[in-house]
């Protein structure tokens, strides 16, 4: 019996995924920083509390922009209720993300494969990036795997009960968004066209989702023109990107797919849909974090061949498994580090509590970089002038030419027109975000002590009032 | 008859080490700036024992990543002798032991010992590996151990050869990125296999995928940074645009082709042709998929054009070798079997003409660039008559000279990793030695904390000037130091940029 035959290995996997997930947080502790990570996790918490103190909003509350009311927003708002939100998007996708594994295990034994199969294919999933991005960053993708996941388990019995079950699942991820809907469906046709049953449910769940995706989205979409905020994000996590592949599991993914390849007229479809998604994803990001799971699904089918396979240079058997276990393990502590990393700290945190503390609820807006706009909202609780979802085209230009400009009455004359009253300026605006050094162009102009006055300051972040034209 | 081939083999290596050392010697300095920056980190490590991962004289306090096994192996050597020594008879020692391993590579694959000493004298005289022997550089312990690990990857089911390679393989990942133009390689070896329906080995097959692995995992081990810091543009250096296609090729053809060697490159590629078109055969496809791995990474522009050449110039001096074996035998089945000492002979002698010849006048042209000693006393007259923290502007291709000779603060040298503005520096530099304003000069050098200006044949070839167009306008610069060939100018404490209104 090989080793990993054990079943407790199993039990053993999710304590180690627990870890894997805890790990963002650990680190991030660790280095003194106690806010959690992430910009867009800044607005769905602020979306959620606005959702717990006063019910589910029309409009986006500080823009008055379509709201599209998500799934996610409503679980923090309800967890809200029983822990901080500040505590609530840390702790919800850390369970969240145990709760898929162990469905994502199920899924992969109902669809006959085995124990130690399931097992490798687990094991890469956790050690992949994007699991731990998805799980640790509190956003929508952390309910949209547990919704997947469960719901295909329960598609896969064959009792109706199970299957009725399963609408309360899919509905959920239909509502989360357009892309997800659509991959549900290609998702579940594949699957029903390929074992030859349960096409009729196919019919039915398509019908649902069709039919949320009229209710909910196309109005969404007649009013924006748009099918909400997208992930964006690079492509290998090696390279910086959140949501990305590891460049070993592309590589152990490309090997499985090689030990395979003899499978593909029967699987003809799911290689289509395979491709298919691979291929979107380079166009619409949110496919990235679906493509990881086919990567992950090859990798662990070639971790699995590899460590069962009788090596003709048996000294390099042990040696090499241990190599490949390290290059996962590896990009995944790295990226762990990545996003402990990731804005806001408690410096920073500290200069919008200020803005927070010292401002009247009726007090203009914050001008600040785009990429700082939802923890302003969240911590200052005020309104900015752009987001990272509030973005349009003619105010990010503006923004821009304020932010590199050197002319003291034009800066003078937007901040008074758009109502500005203080100024977020941190240490990363300075290392490429905005300017190359201090003392430049706006931050020139903010010595100005007729316009502007600094209220407050640390070793991070500074906060400047305008005194008004 | 071994024991004869064997001396032969000895006389070509101390002729090949003889020859490098004889260029290297002949002239009292290196030939490059590059071999400066080794030259410092091995005194580092001389003297303190580590090498220097952050430098306070680099621009903008530098942190270098990279790995120091090269400048420790030739620390060690300086411990016998003084520094520049070492830094010269190290990398040659090394990279004349190529000869050895080209033989031992050639030998297996033909099976005579004779082409194989043959191959080895010809990969001495590669003419643009032999022309690096006064530049300190890695490649030059690097690509004689590749070629090592290639012979030992050919034996791989031998018990020891097998640990042999893993071992090296191991310490080479650690060395220098380049391992990875083996791993192109043996990853290209299988798809030419799998493309012939060859058949696999599976022993080569596991061997190969430990490889890529382990190599992949040491170099995000080793340069993750690097990685988060600049993504996929890393492959480029983060060398600012107006450099970048020098770095990757300000060579035309017909000069790579004389610094490859025309009977290699001729012949190999007829043998790449012949076995890739007409008649597979797997040993061959190894070095085909090294001549290919270099190849496309040379026209992809992912590896530095002089380094890509000596890779592929001394795969097709293997690749020869097949030629020349299967010539011998194809003359000595015909009726002119007798001619055939005279046809070796007559391989040798164009071989002397189109690779020792290029390859003795390269090296002379490259010594003949070396850095002058009118350039060495104006750094040395830097080093010992202004204050230790002066920053001194010169051309980015003088940094490392700036920080190794003159000890003082360069502006920028020839490491951009971890800097974001690497494009507008270089811009700067440009129009500190090419504006005739002299209140732009000045703020760009107050800007950058510079004192001093590097005026040097260096930066007159580089901005085509005679002389500083400021320089004769203004009262903010004096020239404190002159020679035949160097200027150096101070700026006077007295002009400072200031704002006013």
């Amino acid at each position: 019996m090989k080793l990993f035959e054990k079943k407790i290995f199993l039990v053993c996997l999710f304590f180690v995924a627990l870890i894997v997930l805890s790990l963002p947080y650990l680190f991030r502790f660790s280095e003194g920083n106690h806010v959690f990570i992430g910009s867009w996790p800044h607005y769905q918490a602020r979306m959620a509390s606005f959702i717990a103190e006063n019910g589910i909003p029309g409009t986006e509350p500080l823009f008055n922009s379509p709201y599209l009311v998500n799934p996610y927003h409503l679980l923090l708002a309800g967890i809200s209720f029983l822990i901080p939100i500040e505590l609530a998007s840390i702790v919800v996708p850390i369970a969240l993300g145990l709760v898929s594994l162990l469905f994502f295990y199920l899924v992969l034994r109902g669809l006959k494969l085995s124990y130690l199969r399931s097992f490798f294919i687990v094991l890469v999933f956790v050690f992949s990036p994007v699991f731990t991005a998805v799980f640790s960053l509190s956003t929508p993708f952390a309910l949209v795997f547990v919704l997947l996941f469960f719901g295909f388990f329960l598609f896969q019995r064959k009792s109706w009960f199970f299957f009725l079950l399963s609408f309360i699942p899919f509905s959920l991820l239909a509502a989360c968004g357009v892309i997800h809907s659509i991959v549900l469906l290609l998702v579940l046709f594949v699957y029903c066209f390929s074992v030859k049953k349960k096409l009729f449910r196919f019919y039915f769940i398509a019908a649902l989702v069709l039919f949320i995706g009229l209710a909910l989205h196309l109005p969404y979409y007649l009013l924006t023109g748009g099918i909400g905020p997208l992930l964006r994000s690079g492509l290998i996590t090696e390279f910086g990107a959140v949501y990305g592949f590891s460049v070993f599991s592309l590589l152990l993914g490309g090997l499985g797919l090689f030990f395979v390849w003899s499978y593909k007229t029967k699987y003809y479809l799911a290689y289509f849909l395979i491709v298919c998604i691979f291929a979107l994803s380079f166009f619409a990001r949110d496919l990235l974090v679906y493509a990881n799971i086919v990567v992950c699904f090859f990798a662990g089918l070639a971790f699995y061949s590899l460590y069962m396979r009788e090596w003709e240079l048996s000294d390099l058997r042990n040696f090499a498994l241990l190599v490949i276990f390290c290059c996962l393990l590896f990009s995944s502590i790295s990226h762990a580090v990545v996003l402990s990393r990731l804005p806001p700290g408690d410096s920073f945190v500290e200069c919008l509590e200020w803005i927070n503390a010292n401002s009247s609820d009726s007090a203009g807006l914050v001008f600040a970089h785009q990429s700082d706009g939802f923890f302003v909202e969240f911590w200052a609780e005020k309104k900015v002038l752009v987001d990272e979802g509030y973005a349009p085209a003619d105010l990010i230009v503006d923004s821009e030419r304020i932010w590199h400009s050197s002319d003291l009455k034009e800066v003078k004359r937007f901040f008074s027109r758009k109502g500005i009253r203080y100024i977020l300026i941190h240490e990363d605006l300075f290392s490429g975000a905005v300017w190359n050094e201090k003392g430049k162009e706006l931050h020139f102009l903010l010595t100005n002590p007729e316009t502007f006055k600094r209220g407050y300051h640390n070793s991070y972040c500074e906060v400047w009032e305008f005194k008004g034209e | 008859m071994k024991r004869l081939w064997g001396v032969l083999l000895l006389l070509v290596f101390i002729f090949v080490l003889a020859s490098r050392l004889y260029f290297a010697f002949s002239v009292p300095y290196f030939s490059s700036d590059d071999a400066y920056f080794n030259v410092r980190q091995i005194e580092n490590i001389r003297t303190a024992g580590f090498p220097l991962f952050s430098d306070s004289l680099s621009y903008s306090r530098n942190t270098f990543i990279f790995s120091p096994v090269f400048h420790y192996m030739a620390a060690f050597f300086s411990l016998f002798m003084p520094v520049s020594f070492a830094a010269n008879i190290f990398p040659n020692f090394f990279a004349s032991l190529t000869v050895f391993f080209v033989y031992l590579i050639a030998r297996k694959i033909t099976k005579s010992s004779g082409i194989g000493v043959l191959a080895g004298f010809i990969s001495g005289f590669v003419p643009v590996f032999f022309a690096s022997m006064n530049d300190v550089s890695v490649y030059s312990f690097v690509i004689p151990l590749f070629f090592l690990l290639i012979y030992l990857f050919m034996r791989i089911r031998d018990k020891y050869f097998f640990y042999g390679y893993l071992f090296l393989l191991m310490f080479l990942s650690f060395v220098h990125p380049i391992i990875l133009v083996f791993c192109f390689g043996l990853i290209l070896f299988q798809v030419l296999i799998i493309m012939e329906s060859l058949g696999h080995d599976r022993a080569e097959l596991e061997i190969i995928l430990f490889s890529v692995f382990f190599i992949a995992w040491a170099q995000f081990l080793i340069y993750k940074r690097l990685f988060l810091f600049h993504g996929l543009s890393v492959v480029w250096q983060n060398i600012p645009s107006s450099l970048l296609s020098e770095h990757f090729s300000s060579i035309s053809a017909v000069e790579a082709i004389y610094m490859v060697g025309v009977i290699p490159l001729i012949y190999g590629a007829y043998v790449i042709f012949r076995y890739l078109f007409k008649e597979p055969r797997k040993d061959v496809y190894l070095f085909i998929g090294f001549a290919l791995s270099t190849g496309l990474l040379l026209w992809l522009r992912l590896i530095e054009f002089r380094v890509g050449l000596m890779f592929f110039g001394l795969i097709l001096v293997i690749l020869f070798s097949y030629y020349f074996k299967l010539s011998i035998h194809y003359i000595a089945q015909t009726r002119a079997a007798g001619f055939l000492p005279l046809f070796v002979g007559f391989v040798i002698i164009v071989f002397v003409l189109t690779s020792v010849l290029p390859s003795f006048a390269l090296a002379r042209a490259t010594v003949g660039k070396y850095i002058s000693s009118d350039e060495i006393n104006a750094l040395l007259w830097i080093k010992e008559n202004t204050p230790v923290n002066a920053g001194v502007a010169a051309s980015v291709r003088e940094g490392n000279l700036i920080t190794a000779v003159a000890q003082r603060k360069n502006i920028m040298d020839s490491y951009f990793f971890l800097h974001k503005d690497v494009g507008q520096r270089l811009d700067d530099i440009r129009r500190i030695f090419t504006s005739s304003l002299e209140i732009e000069v000045v703020g760009l050098m107050e800007k950058y904390g510079a004192d001093y200006i590097y005026f040097s044949p260096v930066s007159m070839n580089e901005f085509k000037i005679s002389s500083l167009p400021f320089i004769s306008a203004g009262r903010c610069f004096e020239k404190v130091y002159g020679n035949r060939a160097v200027s150096v100018y101070r700026k006077l404490g007295a002009c400072k940029l200031k704002v006013v209104g």
